[in-house]
């Protein structure tokens, strides 16, 4: 069956054998038994995939998110305003009242208010558990709506609590995408642009990627982050797809490969030297402009070897709490600028990734994480690494360990200025390494001493079968 | 979307017939050679009882209660003529949500690949009666089945539980759900209560697919803990059965029914009420005719 044909989407887990939970090695994956999971008995906080959803969908340009639920379920919404995101959004609000008589009238409402405000091109419908606990209907308010509408509506069936790992979120919004808003009519008719898959990028990120399709001179098209209905829509026509993120955006890439013949190119994330002259190259290749892509390289080299040369990371021990394939690509950079890592947190481990790290060349302790930062305090409190690569929300708290932190959500990694980037925030750090010991000489971390003590895979237990 | 074989829910009030109906038509079907999975998304799970000689069968809830993972052996069971049993099961009568139940039931058998394994012909629903909520509705919504059938007699209540499902079958069959392909009509005793049934599906734009009238074979083959088709394959009842089976096996003729109002529901009982109490007690209307 088609990628998008499927009315709804098999859990993460079970398309990909999605691990959330794990603390080894990077070799030791490798042993772990798809079939046994294993689970958390004890969880600080977890992300779940609406609130991936609704970070996806924040920003497509004349688009509205109607969230179908309590209010409460939109809370998330708040902060990505507060964070730039663009695109308005409606809840239905529903009550205990909606619960027991079915909310479909009050969806209805909803979407012809957001309709009516915003006259939007795209109205998506975000769901929530409550729905589908209720088993309430969404399409046939859908069908209903479109004919009366002139907007496109897309329902997105997020149950929040069938799969474990929040990233289904954004297989759930590109399944959406692929089914009601791609729409091909002439499956080879092909034009000469690349679909730029990307969900959670930075934009200092895409920007350095963009300039470097520039100077290949391919023009690429953003889907579905920072783009419109017109650009999701002709995607088909591209030319070839990439995805700036394999794990989050490998859904619509293979998608539309399989529905429209658009090849899906797969490429590591282009962090450091190495990895971006891979994915120059391999997406040169596709468009024919190998020379190109080698004239760019060509061009970076004494930059490089400048860099490499100063190995300004040397002496230092780094431990990496990033998204999976973020971090399996910065472990790269951080090589090639000499420093020694000591550990990884990753969200989650799947088919897409595993791999990588299965293969890499030294051994590396690996812990799988996703909100767990309970976890990540024992560890770094027993490793006491000197530098703590993470993103906000995860990160200043380490200073109250004494180790330096530093949050590289809005630096741009990507391409061959990563380096410099990184090495740029690193020294600011360092340098107000006073800082960071006045913080752990006057402030208290939240864990106690006795966890701290405890193996940090104490909470962690493989599930009896 | 390619569907692997015919898929129909049978929906009916319960106690109404409809597992036994349900599985005459497996038995039949499988007789007639095809292969065929009934699946009976009732809590009580006693849809298969009769193609499985009453033989205990795990439900697919209860596997999934006890947190363990749930292979396919574990949860269906072969039965008469090969028809593949299962029984989708509920919580512990009292708690939970038996709807969700459902619901979770069918979600986990997708998962299972069951009909991508077992290629089936036909794959046969039993359900629970009214549609009580959105997740005794979820056979009938996003394409899961793409047909359903109603048994009913001629009482009131069998009648009013029908016409409720053809309203959800009116809400569901537009965005992709199944659509009616008539009544069975079950159980039929008075002479009158042909009349009855036929009366209400001309109202609501439906069909009469099988007439079955009440016959000791029935409840005897159920007593043995066996379908028609097997402990009395002669008898006249089986004929009905297979009869019914072959025209649910070739029929594409489905409708979107009309239902009838709660009000106008009413009024037509009301109806029928005056006609029988006219018939029982002879009043003599029109003349006649003379």
């Amino acid at each position: 069956m088609g990628a998008f044909e499927r009315n709804k989407l098999q859990g993460r887990e079970k398309r990909l054998g999605t691990l959330s939970t794990y603390l080894g090695t990077a070799h030791n994956l490798a042993r772990e038994d798809d079939e046994r999971q294993n689970i958390r008995t004890f969880s600080q906080a977890t992300f779940d995939e609406v609130i991936y959803t609704l970070k996806s969908l924040g920003d497509i340009q004349d688009s509205v998110t109607v969230i179908h639920g309590p209010s409460g379920c939109g809370n998330i919404k708040l902060q990505y305003g507060a964070e730039g995101s663009t695109s308005s959004w409606y809840s239905t609000n529903l009550d205990e009242r909606d619960t027991i008589l079915g909310s479909d009238e009050k969806l209805r409402r909803t979407i012809s208010l957001a309709y009516q405000n915003h006259e939007p091109q795209i109205i998506f419908i975000v769901a929530t558990p409550v729905v589908a606990i209720n088993n309430d209907d969404i399409s046939a308010v859908v069908l209903e709506l479109e004919e009366e509408l002139s907007a496109k509506i897309v329902p997105i069936f997020t149950d929040g609590f069938k799969s474990k790992t929040a990233i289904n979120g954004y297989d759930l919004v590109l399944h959406a995408i692929g089914k009601y808003l791609v729409q091909g009519g002439d499956k080879e008719a092909k034009s000469d642009f690349l679909n730029l898959i990307s969900l959670s990028e930075n934009n200092a990120d895409i920007k350095e990627v963009l300039l470097l399709f520039k100077e290949l001179g391919i023009k690429a098209q953003l889907i579905p982050q920072f783009s419109n209905y017109g650009a999701i829509k002709n995607s088909f026509q591209a030319k070839a797809s990439i995805a700036l993120n394999h794990d989050e955006g490998y859904f619509l890439g293979s998608g539309l490969e399989e529905n429209y013949n658009v090849p899906y190119i797969k490429t590591k994330v282009p962090i450091g030297y190495k990895n971006t002259e891979d994915w120059l190259e391999i997406v040169a290749e596709a468009f024919n402009k190998q020379d190109k892509a080698k004239a760019i390289i060509g061009g970076q080299f004494f930059k490089k070897r400048k860099l490499l040369e100063e190995a300004p990371l040397s002496g230092l021990k780094i431990y990496i709490n990033l998204k999976t394939s973020r971090a399996i690509s910065l472990l790269s950079l951080i090589k090639e600028l000499s420093g020694e890592i000591v550990g990884i947190t990753i969200d989650e481990v799947d088919k897409l990734n595993k791999h990588e790290l299965e293969n890499l060349k030294y051994d590396l302790p690996v812990h799988v994480a996703n909100g767990q930062l309970f976890e990540v305090a024992n560890i770094l409190n027993k490793i006491k690494p000197d530098l703590y690569i993470g993103e906000s929300g995860r990160t200043a708290w380490v200073a109250k360990l004494g180790i330096v932190p530093i949050s590289v959500d809005h630096v741009a990694l990507y391409g061959f200025n990563g380096g410099e980037n990184l090495m740029n925030i690193i020294h600011k750090a360092i340098k107000n390494k006073a800082l960071i010991n006045d913080i752990w000489q006057t402030h208290k971390l939240n864990y106690k001493n006795i966890w701290l003590k405890k193996s940090t895979n104490w909470y962690i237990k493989q599930e009896v079968k | 979307m390619t569907k692997i074989g015919k898929h129909m829910a049978i929906y009916g009030k319960g106690g109404i017939g409809k597992s036994t109906t349900t599985s005459n038509i497996s038995a039949a079907l499988a007789e007639a050679g095809y292969k065929v999975i009934q699946i009976g998304c009732d809590p009580k799970s006693d849809s298969t009882n009769t193609l499985r000689g009453n033989h205990y069968l795990p439900t697919v809830l209860d596997s999934m209660r006890e947190g363990k993972k749930v292979h396919l052996a574990d949860i269906s069971a072969s039965g008469y003529g090969g028809v593949l049993c299962i029984e989708s099961g509920g919580p512990v009568p009292g708690v939970g949500c038996a709807g969700r139940g459902i619901n979770a039931a069918v979600n986990l058998l997708q998962d299972l690949n069951l009909f991508e394994e077992y290629k089936p012909d036909y794959v046969l629903y039993d359900v629970l009666g009214d549609v009580v909520c959105g997740g005794f509705a979820v056979p009938i919504r996003d394409g899961i089945t793409d047909r359903a059938y109603v048994v009913s007699s001629s009482d009131f209540m069998a009648i009013y539980a029908a016409n409720n499902l053809f309203k959800a079958i009116n809400k569901y069959a537009p965005s992709g759900g199944a659509k009616l392909g008539g009544i069975i009509a079950n159980g039929l005793t008075a002479g009158y209560s042909r009349a009855i049934v036929d009366d209400f599906t001309a109202k609501t734009g439906t069909k009469t697919v099988a007439y079955v009238p009440r016959s000791l074979v029935v409840s005897q083959s159920e007593l043995f803990g066996k379908t028609v088709i097997e402990a009395n394959p002669k008898s006249k009842h089986a004929n009905i059965y297979r009869a019914l089976s072959r025209y649910i096996a070739e029929s594409e003729d489905l409708v979107v029914p009309n239902p009838l109002g709660v009000g106008e529901l009413r009024d037509w009982a009301r109806g029928w009420g005056d006609k029988i109490y006219d018939t029982e007690t002879g009043v003599v209307q029109d003349s006649l005719g003379i």
